[in-house]
């Protein structure tokens, strides 16, 4: 089977589509979470999504719905980091770790009272982007039109705030408003991404794009750009290079990813 | 017209008492400089002034309005100590972050127009940026970043400027020009200054009036009475004239 003959076919063809378009978010949100030195928020809110996930296959959620059942669950665990955060005197990464672990815990536990780990979990656990069908690929693609259309329309208050919050409480900014849309964003995108990379790389995706582009961009539009020009290019390299090595596809797109990475930590030592 | 009313403030942080019973009111086109030990409260005076930190007892007016419900930014140019996000290779050129200025005027979805873009060219040449827009903030020297921070707080032409020890990384040379650009700001466009230090004789020769801040105003007047008063050199013991002038 040639390239061409590969590409010609639906499955490979919608992984191709959706992992573009969720590489396109992750590189972009990610940014303003690495940034803000909030980049392991996507750790933490993918193994809550762990969770989430087996509560949804105990409840008996068809395979095709669990993204959307995971949802609600997740966006709440975002709220609920930002809640720790701000009123139980908790630094953002010990928020973090509180939920991560929950969700963990949870997800073993429920996983047991399931019978055991099924391969619908595990599949969660390390992503299968090839098995993504056409309900998912809308999801995906809906979702992450929503995403890009936020971070659009309130880039100046999310770039005030990432530059720093309290000079973007001088401006008028409600900084506590724009972390709450940042960890919402974050709570869409790492349930999008469990799809593609699995949940345990998720954060990895969030981090190595806006990494490589810092390294090399000159301003901060021009970051967020950089950053979404490289996730995607990696993604979809990572895609097409797991078919044809027969390979683990959110394992190559992640090494893809960090391949990407140490090619613009070379390029920044040459250019200075 | 009062720009701004401390009244009886006092804040404190758990069982600490940081500020207690702080009152002073500015005038428009005053010019006054707040100055005191180590630890005596002067960034939280800073940080309630402008609604960052909600006062314990007392009440903050800007502009006639509580500054927990302050809504017109505008009005108003912030300029912080040194920031952390400068020295960790933010990727932010000047003219992205003195355009953060322009924000308390804007509504969403806060798009710039081509008339801000001027504006921003316009404060970047006055303060002698031009030519550095497209530059990364992170990679300017001490006083540059400081320059493009002052530029960040004048683009909007607010009528309050509040700075936050600004001078503090400066080299001697440019502390005197950035001392001179302010006081020429504050009588060319009666811009009102409130400004946060330690450098007690510098801020003495430039701002008409000086506040003594030990948690509790211990002096509010003009740089000579301070100097002269009997109450001062008893508060400072023998050692005043070294503690006044402790920078120089």
């Amino acid at each position: 089977m040639d390239f061409l003959e590969m590409l010609s076919f639906g499955f490979i063809q919608r992984a191709l589509l959706a992992g573009i378009l969720i590489g396109l978010l992750c590189s972009v949100l990610g940014v303003f979470l690495v940034l803000r030195r909030f980049s392991l928020i996507g750790d933490g809110l993918a193994h809550f999504t762990f969770g989430s996930v087996a509560l949804a296959l105990l409840l008996g959620v068809a395979p095709q719905h669990v993204t959307l059942a995971a949802l609600p669950l997740v966006l709440l665990a975002a709220v609920g980091i930002l809640w720790l955060g701000g009123n139980a005197r908790l630094a953002g990464d010990t928020a973090i770790g509180i939920v991560s672990a929950v969700g963990i815990a949870g997800g073993v536990i429920l996983a047991s009272l399931a019978g055991g780990f099924n391969v619908d979990l595990l599949s969660y656990l390390f992503g299968n982007i090839l098995a993504i069908g056409s309900e998912e690929l809308l999801l995906a693609a809906a979702l992450c039109a929503v995403v890009l259309l936020a971070v659009a329309l309130c880039y100046r208050d999310l770039f005030a705030v990432t530059f720093d919050e309290e000079l973007a409480r001088t401006t008028g900014i409600n900084s506590r408003t724009v972390n709450l849309l940042l960890a919402i964003l974050a709570a869409l995108t790492v349930v999008l991404a469990m799809k593609l990379v699995g949940i345990m790389l998720i954060s990895a995706l969030l981090i190595l794009p806006p990494a490589a582009a810092l390294q090399v961009a000159r301003s901060f539009r021009g970051a967020l750009l950089c950053s979404a020009i490289l996730g995607t290019l990696a993604v979809a390299g990572g895609i097409l290079a797991s078919i044809v090595l027969n390979l683990p596809t959110g394992g190559t797109i992640i090494i893809t990813c960090f391949g990407v990475f140490t090619v613009t930590v070379v390029l920044r030592r040459f250019l200075r | 017209m009062t720009i701004l009313e401390a009244k009886e403030i006092g804040v404190s942080y758990g069982s600490t008492e940081v500020l207690c019973e702080v009152s002073f009111s500015l005038r428009a086109g005053d010019y006054l400089g707040i100055v005191g030990p180590n630890g005596c409260g002067k960034s939280t005076l800073v940080k309630t002034l402008l609604g960052l930190i909600p006062p314990g007892s007392g009440e903050v007016t800007l502009f006639g309005a509580p500054a927990q419900n302050f809504q017109e930014w505008q009005r108003i140019g912030f300029l912080p100590q040194r920031l952390g996000t400068l020295a960790c290779h933010f990727p932010a050129t000047v003219e992205e972050v003195v355009a953060l200025g322009l924000l308390g005027g804007k509504r969403f979805p806060k798009q710039l127009t081509t008339g801000d873009r001027q504006q921003v060219a316009d404060i970047c040449e006055r303060m002698g940026l031009g030519g550095l827009g497209r530059r990364l903030v992170s990679e300017l020297s001490g006083g540059q970043q400081q320059r493009v921070l002052l530029a960040r707080a004048l683009v909007n032409g607010p009528e309050l400027l509040i700075l936050d020890e600004p001078t503090t990384a400066l080299d001697p040379e440019t502390r005197e020009s950035f001392y001179a650009l302010l006081r020429e700001i504050n009588l060319e466009r009666q811009t009102t200054v409130v400004m946060v230090t330690h450098d007690t004789w510098n801020i003495g020769r430039y701002a008409a009036r000086l506040l003594y801040l030990d948690r509790r105003v211990i002096f509010d007047g003009t740089f000579a009475e301070f100097c002269h008063d009997p109450d001062m050199a008893r508060f400072f013991g023998e050692h005043a004239g070294s503690t006044i002038y402790h920078e120089h």
